[in-house]
């Protein structure tokens, strides 16, 4: 996955030349601090290579070395913190030092690096989220058979520090990179001692490859959709030419067995709440002959299937359309150089992966690697469901086509809402929801659970919730408003509103901000004001806002103001609706 | 080869913008070679060249010059 990093070289003159250039477009720039009581500069290179190469700007500060207490400043606006407490650099020696303690004096190091960490997690963990590297003793323990103080320290430290794991704090296992790439690659001993740092480059560009993806993760970018093919992807074979009786992905043979272990990860995602999608040039009855009878995945858990001989390009768009995600969330894996390039050349947003068909044995490992492509830590309810509601999705779309107008296909859906403001319970998939919706958001504001908790404790704001379902079944949680209310002045500020596609074209984005008006007007409010960012996919808020009657008030190249007097009630196109709303808060 | 190689890895490491760079550089005259620069232009060599500097090495590179006749060095013990 990392062999076509450029060298550090040049990654230093690409960031220095792209970070101008996104300057430039005035793009919004995402702020990271990291902390060390080792000096690790190289992480910034890497890290920034590696969010700049998705157009990601990001500005990456570095705390003086080895004053990880003193230096608590952190900026508000600092959304990543990253921390490098090593083993050997809790004091000078400490690599050979902790041997020499006895008892009381270990215990005594262990009790005081606690308090100093337990510290210094509820200092950043407030308002960034804190990437935290697991201790380690690889650097410096070459010990088969015995326990060294050294290790029990570590292992003491570490235990502390999995009771601490949250949302807002995660742990980071190097031992796993440092014995991926191997110790004599990944420790520097002449840096060590020359200069206190401990890493080789070859350590920093592994770990901030897996960094990045989590920030990116963690601010909405990440993977949300498998694209599939079928011949040498699914099974080994090629169904119209070696016959279905021919393909193999069985437990026991090879190559089957690497097949049929394929299928199961894929299995793995599917129940994460990765949408599957299959995309394949063959005879759509061959492949559902092929799924009845012999693969391990069926193909009701894929969300969308595409079998004809349609180019792959014009495939991938339409299920981009009929999921309603934007391509850069697709992850495509094929057999063919042909098709990879294809997609790579039409559409680079895509991640693409070309199975390693001339070494079979390393697929398996390949499809773990992509694994951590959708990671997005925050799994709720929804995305354990996401699947399913896509099933749901389709059966409504089949209804629609046989209705005349859409007011009359809604009001056959039995539409029920739910309303809820300023329920606590709902914080992890508030901020999740704020974290990753990229289409209807008005503010397209990532926030942390701590500040949405704020929200909600805080009252001058309020968080309305709204969960939905119909006849066909539930979709969730999937729309919220934060707004913040000045009663003295008689206005409302929306400061987020929004909604996820899953819900799109069912009006209800009219009757959530009807609800709330409703509100607003029982406290004497008058005014709505409304920020509306201007991303590159969010364009349907602003239309939305004309359309409900807000009217545009300023405008310039990232935000555009409008506002709205709360008058009489108004009469929408909602009121030949016929949907219940319910209160529950 | 090794020199015009060196002198790319300095002009990115240091952001040097002069098409010219002159062999004689060192680290009084280059406002951008301060400590952190030093270390990546050590790492960056390191990795173009397909080297390892001793710590002897890392003193004495204290201008371009210089540089080219370290990497010079190991290359022909390398080879």
């Amino acid at each position: 996955m990392l062999n076509d990093v450029k060298k550090y070289s040049e990654i230093i003159d690409f960031n220095y030349n792209k970070k101008r250039l996104l300057k430039k477009n005035n793009q919004e720039i995402l702020k990271a601090k990291i902390y060390g009581n080792i000096s690790c500069f190289q992480l910034k290179e890497y890290i920034a290579y590696f969010m700049l190469q998705k157009n990601v700007n990001i500005e990456i500060e570095l705390s003086d070395y080895d004053n990880l207490l003193s230096d608590h400043s952190i900026s508000k606006d600092c959304k990543f913190s990253i921390v490098f407490w090593e083993l050997s650099n809790l004091f000078n020696g400490a690599q050979y030092k902790i041997e020499m303690l006895n008892g009381n004096q270990i215990n005594n190091l262990i009790d005081e690096t606690i308090k100093k960490i337990n510290l210094f997690i509820n200092n950043i963990t407030k308002n960034s989220l804190l990437i935290f590297n697991k201790f380690s003793t690889m650097h410096f323990n070459i010990n088969y058979f015995e326990k060294t103080k050294y290790q029990l320290i570590n292992d003491k430290l570490n235990s502390f520090l999995e009771t601490k794991k949250n949302n807002n704090f995660i742990l980071m296992d190097i031992n796993q990179i440092i014995s991926e790439i191997g110790t004599d690659n990944a420790v520097s001993y002449r840096d060590f001692y020359l200069s206190k740092s401990i890493y080789n480059l070859q350590f920093y560009k592994r770990y901030s490859y897996i960094i990045a993806n989590l920030i990116l993760s963690k601010t909405g970018r990440y993977k949300k959709v498998l694209v599939l093919d079928c011949d040498n992807t699914l099974w080994k074979g090629i169904a119209v030419e070696d016959g279905i009786d021919k393909l193999e992905m069985d437990e026991i043979t090879y190559p089957g067995c690497i097949f049929f272990e394929v299928q199961h990860l894929i299995n793995k995602l599917y129940k994460k709440g990765i949408l599957i999608c299959l995309c394949s040039k063959n005879n759509l009855e061959d492949i559902k002959k092929i799924f009845k009878l012999k693969t391990y995945l069926k193909l009701n858990q894929f969300a969308d299937i595409r079998i004809n001989w349609d180019d792959k390009p014009k495939n991938l768009k339409k299920i981009s359309e009929k999921l309603n995600l934007g391509l850069d969330s697709f992850v495509f894996i094929d057999d063919s150089d042909f098709e990879i390039n294809y997609i790579k050349k039409t559409f680079p947003e895509v991640t693409t992966f070309k199975v390693p068909i001339d070494n079979l044995y390393d697929y398996p490992k390949m499809i773990r690697e992509i694994s951590n492509l959708f990671y997005t830590n925050l799994l709720t309810e929804e995305d354990k469901k996401k699947n399913l509601y896509y099933f749901q999705e389709e059966k409504r779309e089949k209804t629609k086509s046989k209705f005349i107008s859409l007011e009359d296909y809604i009001n056959t859906l039995k539409l029920s809402l739910i309303v809820e403001k300023n329920n606590i319970k709902h914080l992890a998939r508030v901020t999740q929801l704020t974290q990753k919706t990229n289409q209807f958001n008005s503010s397209l504001k990532r926030f942390s659970e701590n500040e949405i908790e704020k929200f909600i404790m805080d009252d001058k704001f309020d968080v309305y919730t709204l969960r939905v379902s119909d006849k066909f079944g539930e979709s969730g949680l999937t729309a919220i408003c934060i707004l913040k209310k000045d009663i003295k002045k008689k206005i409302c500020v929306l400061n987020t509103f929004l909604m996820s596609c899953r819900i799109f074209g069912r009006k209800i984005e009219f009757i959530f901000l009807n609800y709330i008006k409703n509100k607003l007007r029982k406290l004497k409010i008058k005014k709505i004001l409304i920020n509306f960012k201007i991303g590159p996919r969010n364009s349907n808020v602003e239309s939305f806002l004309i359309e409900y009657g807000f009217i545009k008030k300023k405008n310039n190249n990232t935000i555009a103001s409008f506002e709205k007097n709360i008058g009489k009630l108004k009469s929408n196109k909602i009121e030949n609706l016929d949907i219940k709303i319910k209160k529950s808060d | 080869m090794i020199d015009k190689k060196a002198i790319k890895v300095f002009k990115k490491v240091l952001k040097l913008k002069k098409i010219k760079i002159l062999k004689s550089i060192n680290q009084q005259k280059v406002k951008n070679w301060d400590s952190i620069a030093n270390l990546n232009l050590i790492f960056a060599l390191e990795e173009e060249f397909k080297i390892r500097f001793n710590d002897k090495d890392i003193l004495n590179m204290k201008s371009l010059n210089e540089a080219i006749n370290i990497i010079k060095k190991k290359k022909k013990l390398y080879a």
